[in-house]
């Protein structure tokens, strides 16, 4: 026992001592680097070959300042921070699964740090065998991207390429509990490989997959930010049996369809799985009949703005040059037809109309603000749009909430149509004499000599037509909003409820839906904001705006001017009397303007808008 | 009690009654209610700092994972006194200042479950840690470890390969590191139990040369004791991944199957 201790006390400290000694007299028989001690292969020629070979020692055990205290062992180096030179990886790394629920440190990944060499075209090998030391790989050797790899394609996605390799989140294990991160995790990490054309071409993949997704409606109400609601990738494609349709263990395979749409959509139709996921309108060989839908939505749409947009340019042109014809000769064009009383108000719209457009314009800018961030998802706007709605989901709330209104509306007129045909019941052909009749909407003979007058007219070869109490461009609006009604409210409403839908037809009819509900929503809104803004409210005797849908009366003066017919027929049939009113007051006109310019501004904004999207690509 | 143990829980819920006032205490816990009626507060990461920065005398941390877990790596200066242990060992619990409970976990239930022990035994000064060890790991905020297990890769065993791997490894010992209670409603057949917070003190009891499966409540706590039997001399290890709950996951998927 006292041996021992004496041998502790005295004699280890006088060995070091003259060890100390020796080792500093003798500078030339050991040398005084790391590597003269650290004499492990991985320490000597396998270090200095390695990626942190040319760094030196130093770079990471910074600690160790004495050498003399850290040869004879006082001074031990403490764990090295990676991070001191890997910034960005240490950030990444800070929400990593590994390291928040397993405390992983660098070391416990980088085993051989002191050997590691680069890994350049080998990494993908490399970080599947790092992976599946520890991670099961049965499925993922089933999958076909390690089939790629395996074959040597650097294209494929390895672990990492999914996973992340410094960012693995903590919700990976957890997608009921994070549904949108997770989401939106993987869908970007798809979206990174598979939205890269070239790449996509040089494995003969679809460049076009991630963009076709985009225009679905899974990926536009992802694309707003409302991951929860909808499928991603991995939603419909899974995690590691991902395969060609045509594998029979693949989860898109004909016989899984509808496994896997019932894993978020319930009590549908089996033909509900015939929906397509990300088909191409474009081609049609494999999807005629989107292709044809897309054809017809946008011939209507350049048939229907080729001829307006030449109307209302033919028109703006005709009105400018009169008005600045009349205004050089010093005429007015309120004096050109003084009539007498002509300042006295007319009625032209009963309030319940005017109560009905305001409801209309009401739907109609919700419809118009909550469904277009939707279809251009990827813009700016579109999301300050969704945010003033509160988020995507009160956004769609709002949407639904506004069609019905607009469907009770479009009813409501139904049922005010048929009144007006049935309400005589003086005789059987009576409704005949109404439908044709100088107060009904339906369009009549007179209504085409009219518009080729008012070409004419245009041209300067012949007068104004003379309108009585509808015009053809009115009689056009008023029919469009029951064919609008029927194209994307029947749309709308068989998007609403997909699964229902499917009971009534099958589900590729709901992707036709989507282009028609989508197209037709363009038409709608642009026509209303550059036609009938124009026709009514922009014509430049008009201009800025009529507050006549507001009011709800104009003078005698306009009416003689503007529906000389129908002002002759209420003369002959003596009831100009009965719809004399009051000029309209100050507060009447101050909503009419504020309602009024406020629409047009707000409708004009989001027409630049969409120009701004189409324009832009 | 265990960490996470909830899900396992709800399938169990009629038979352990007890629980579900635990589980709604969880349940308050995570949302961060200060004023909560179990008498133990909520604190988040940023404001814990700002505490050991200007008044840490008057602050005792405890982390009550395993002792295992605890000097692997911990919120420096924590006293390591497992949940389960929590009761016996009272005494070294301060009656003054400010003791704030945590564990690995967000889900914060072994720390809400100490808590209300605790507070049962009319301590006033506890608070539980919101969001756990990862809250304050994403805060940016150290850690120290004061006997570090270097992790070593362990292969795992996935739960619906789980009947097969014992087909093939029939002589395989399967370990279950849960808490005794969790182990006494329901574990895998054959499986021999050593709550992680005992195995410091209990790995000898394992038989050397022989393959051992590790069996935890999620998967989350079967690695580091893997590695720790590794350094033990212990070298063929697999763990069961997602633990008891991916296996509980399975039946239920089954039985929804046969329509029970």
């Amino acid at each position: 026992m006292k041996n021992s201790r004496l041998c502790g006390k005295i004699l280890v400290p006088a060995l070091t001592l003259f060890l100390s000694l020796l080792y500093h007299t003798a500078d030339a028989a050991v040398s005084r680097t790391c590597q003269g001690c650290h004499d492990d292969p991985k320490f000597q020629a396998a270090f200095n070959s390695s990626v942190h070979g040319s760094n030196g020692c130093r770079s990471c055990h910074a600690d160790i300042r004495n050498l003399d205290r850290h040869m004879t062992g006082q001074d031990k180096p403490v764990p090295v921070s990676c991070a001191s030179c890997h910034q960005q990886i240490a950030g990444e790394y800070r929400a990593n699964f590994h390291y928040l629920q397993e405390d992983f440190r660098c070391v416990d990944c980088h085993r051989d740090i002191h050997n590691r060499q680069r890994a350049g075209r080998d990494i993908k090998r490399r970080t599947i065998e790092q992976c599946t030391a520890c991670h099961s790989n049965e499925e993922y050797v089933a999958s076909g991207h390690a089939e790629a790899v395996l074959k040597g394609n650097m294209d494929a996605a390895d672990c990492g390429d999914c996973h992340g390799l410094h960012d693995t989140r903590v919700y990976h294990t957890s997608l009921e509990k994070y549904p949108a991160e997770a989401r939106n995790f993987y869908t970007q990490k798809c979206n990174r490989c598979h939205a890269d054309r070239a790449m996509m071409k040089r494995n003969n993949l679809s460049p076009d997959m991630v963009r076709l997704y985009e225009e679905t409606y899974h990926g536009k109400v992802r694309g707003v930010g409302q991951a929860t609601l909808v499928a991603g990738c991995a939603d419909c494609h899974r995690t590691h049996n991902i395969l060609p349709k045509t594998d029979p263990r693949s989860s898109i395979h004909p016989s899984h369809l509808v496994e896997n749409c019932g894993r978020c959509h319930q009590g549908f139709h089996p033909r509900f799985v015939e929906y397509k996921a990300h088909p191409d309108y474009r081609d049609k060989e494999r999807y005629p009949a989107l292709y044809w839908a897309f054809v017809f939505m946008s011939g209507l749409l350049i048939f229907t703005f080729s001829f307006f947009w030449i109307h209302t340019a033919l028109w703006w042109r005709k009105s400018y040059w009169e008005k600045h014809a009349r205004e050089k000769s010093g005429l007015l064009s309120e004096v050109c037809e003084i009539a007498p009383e002509g300042y006295q108000h007319i009625q032209r719209f009963s309030f319940q109309e005017r109560f009905l457009h305001f409801f209309l314009i009401l739907s109609f800018f919700t419809l118009v603000t909550t469904g277009f961030p939707l279809k251009y998802h990827s813009t700016d706007w579109a999301r300050a749009f969704i945010r003033l709605w509160g988020g995507a989901e009160s956004a769609g709330l709002w949407h639904r909430i506004a069609a019905g209104v607009l469907m009770l509306i479009v009813a409501y007129v139904f049922v005010l149509s048929c009144r007006f045909l049935f309400s005589g019941g003086q005789g059987k052909g009576e409704w005949k004499e109404r439908l044709f009749g100088p107060d009904s909407l339906f369009p009549r003979k007179k209504d085409w000599e009219d518009m080729k007058g008012m070409f004419l007219w245009f041209f300067n070869r012949g007068p104004k037509p003379r309108f009585d109490r509808w015009t053809y461009w009115e009689k056009f609006d008023f029919w469009a909003v029951f064919w609008g009604m029927f194209a994307i409210g029947g749309s709308g409403l068989l998007l609403w409820k997909p699964e229902w839908s499917s009971w009534i037809v099958p589900g590729w009819v709901l992707n036709v839906a989507t282009i028609i509900h989508s197209e037709e929503a363009l038409l709608a809104a642009l026509f209303i904001f550059t036609v009938h803004f124009f026709n009514t409210h922009f014509v430049p005797d008009k201009f800025p705006m009529d507050r006549l849908i507001f009011t709800g009366t104009y003078s005698l003066n306009e009416l003689q001017r503007e529906r000389p017919l129908a002002y002759e027929r209420l003369m002959a049939e003596q009831r100009l009397d009965s719809l004399k009113r009051e000029h309209p007051s100050i507060p009447l006109k101050l909503i009419s303007a504020v309602i009024g310019l406020g629409s047009l501004l707000l409708g004009l904004t989001i027409t630049a808008l969409i120009y701004w999207v189409i324009v832009s690509g | 009690m265990n960490n996470r143990i909830h899900e396992d829980v709800l399938i169990n819920a009629l038979q352990v009654r007890w629980l579900i006032p635990l589980l709604l205490a969880a349940g308050l816990c995570l949302q961060g209610n200060t004023a909560y009626a179990a008498g133990w507060k909520i604190v988040d990461a940023a404001t814990l700092y700002s505490w050991m920065q200007t008044e840490a005398e008057k602050v005792t941390l405890i982390n009550v994972m395993s002792r295992i877990e605890c000097l692997d790596h911990r919120i420096p200066g924590s006293l390591c006194i497992a949940c389960e242990e929590f009761d016996k060992r009272l005494s070294e619990v301060p009656r003054e200042g400010k003791v704030i409970l945590y564990c690995e976990s967000d889900a914060c239930i072994r720390s809400c479950q100490a808590g209300d022990l605790a507070v049962r035994k009319g301590f006033t000064n506890i608070y539980v840690l919101k969001g756990g060890m990862p809250a304050w790991k994403q805060a940016g905020y150290a850690l120290e470890s004061r006997d570090r297990i270097a992790r070593v890769p362990i292969r795992s065993v996935k739960a619906q390969e789980l009947e097969n791997w014992r087909g093939i490894h029939q002589d395989a010992l399967i370990l279950d590191i849960r808490s005794e209670a969790a182990y006494s409603e329901s574990f895998l057949p054959g499986a021999v139990n050593i709550p992680l917070y005992q195995l410091h003190k209990r790995y000898r009891e394992l038989p050397e040369r022989r393959l051992i499966l590790i069996v935890d409540d999620q998967g989350f706590r079967s690695f580091i004791a893997g590695s720790y039997l590794f350094h033990k001399g212990f070298h063929d290890i697999n763990r069961l991944f997602g633990g008891m709950k991916a296996v509980n996951a399975i039946k239920g998927k089954k039985a929804g199957k046969t329509g029970q």
